[in-house]
């Protein structure tokens, strides 16, 4: 089953720094049938914003700077993000190592706060944010299918 | 027992990038005379921590200090874990904070993270004394302070780790 709408317009949310709608649309969502859907969607989002931070050619070192100034936002930002794991998490995005061994809540935490922080810097506008919405349900069709 | 000359001189060299620190550790550590020695670089790496962060510090200025120090130390094939920094840093500038890591994480955050925050004071001869005036007097009103069993494990850790 693809990405509905509805899972859309709750990462559409996240994204845009509507933290109230996100939860309300989140709560909306039934916790079995749109979990799946959900989650590919966030990877595909990921993946995508990964892929625009960063390029092949990036260095260790850049994903190292990049986590820390994450992690410099706020304490509870730092608190929340395990810079190891948040260092992995996106190297995975160009290797696609194995990240079986994370806790899943926390893999999906980190995802979260990364891509969260990627695009909070790219400052999209509405269309851009829809372009970016799009392009990661087109993805996340692709790997639902 | 307070620190001792021998335990300065090592440290001194160390952080003076003077080839002849790893003698000088591997003397200590083998000679019994190490002790006080880990209560003496634990002292500089808060007087330094303190120097660096004084008057005030904020979370993000000791994230991205452990950021940029993990950086410098990948380049030596060093592996240490931002976390464990800047836990030992919030500790260092008096944040209640619990460490997590072991004993060897701990050695190694001090020893790398008092080199690099030394380093980047750029002191001088005079200025490197004076700091370590400072750090031993620190020390040794901790050593006075507490039992040894504890530090002596310590200081047989940092001495190895140097040499």
């Amino acid at each position: 089953m693809p990405v509905t709408d509805q899972q859309a317009a709750a990462l559409r949310a996240q994204l845009a720094g509507d933290l109230a709608g996100h939860k309300r649309l989140l709560a909306s969502l039934d916790g079995a049938a749109d979990g799946r859907g959900y989650s590919a969607l966030l990877t595909a989002a990921f993946y995508n914003a990964v892929d625009s931070r960063f390029t092949r050619d990036s260095t260790m070192d850049e994903v190292t700077g990049f986590v820390a100034d994450v992690r410099a936002r706020s304490e509870g930002v730092r608190d929340a993000l395990n810079p190891q794991t948040a260092e992995r998490v996106v190297v995975s995005a160009f290797t696609s190592d194995d990240l079986d061994d994370l806790d899943a809540a926390e893999l999906t935490r980190t995802k979260m706060m990364l891509l969260a922080a990627i695009i909070a810097g790219q400052h999209l506008d509405d269309a851009g944010l829809d372009e970016f919405i799009a392009k990661a349900r087109a993805l996340a069709d692709e790997l639902l299918s | 027992m307070p620190v001792t000359g021998e335990q300065v001189t090592a440290l001194r060299a160390f952080l003076a990038f003077d080839p002849s620190y790893q003698r000088l550790a591997g003397q200590l550590s083998g000679s019994g005379r190490v002790h006080g020695f880990g209560e003496l670089v634990y002292a500089a790496f808060v007087t330094a921590a303190r120097q660096r962060f004084s008057p005030t510090w904020t979370s993000a200025q000791v994230v991205r200090f452990a950021g940029r120090l993990r950086v410098v130390l990948r380049a030596c094939d060093v592996d240490l874990d931002s976390r464990a920094i800047e836990i030992l840093l919030r500790q260092a500038l008096g944040e209640r904070v619990a460490s997590d890591y072991d004993d060897g994480t701990h050695a190694l955050v001090m020893l790398f993270g008092l080199g690099e925050l030394v380093s980047d004071a750029r002191l001088d001869e005079g200025g490197l004394d004076a700091f370590l005036a400072d750090a031993r007097a620190l020390a040794d009103a901790r050593l006075a302070a507490r039992s040894g069993e504890r530090e002596l494990a310590m200081s047989a850790e940092l001495a190895d780790r140097i040499a």
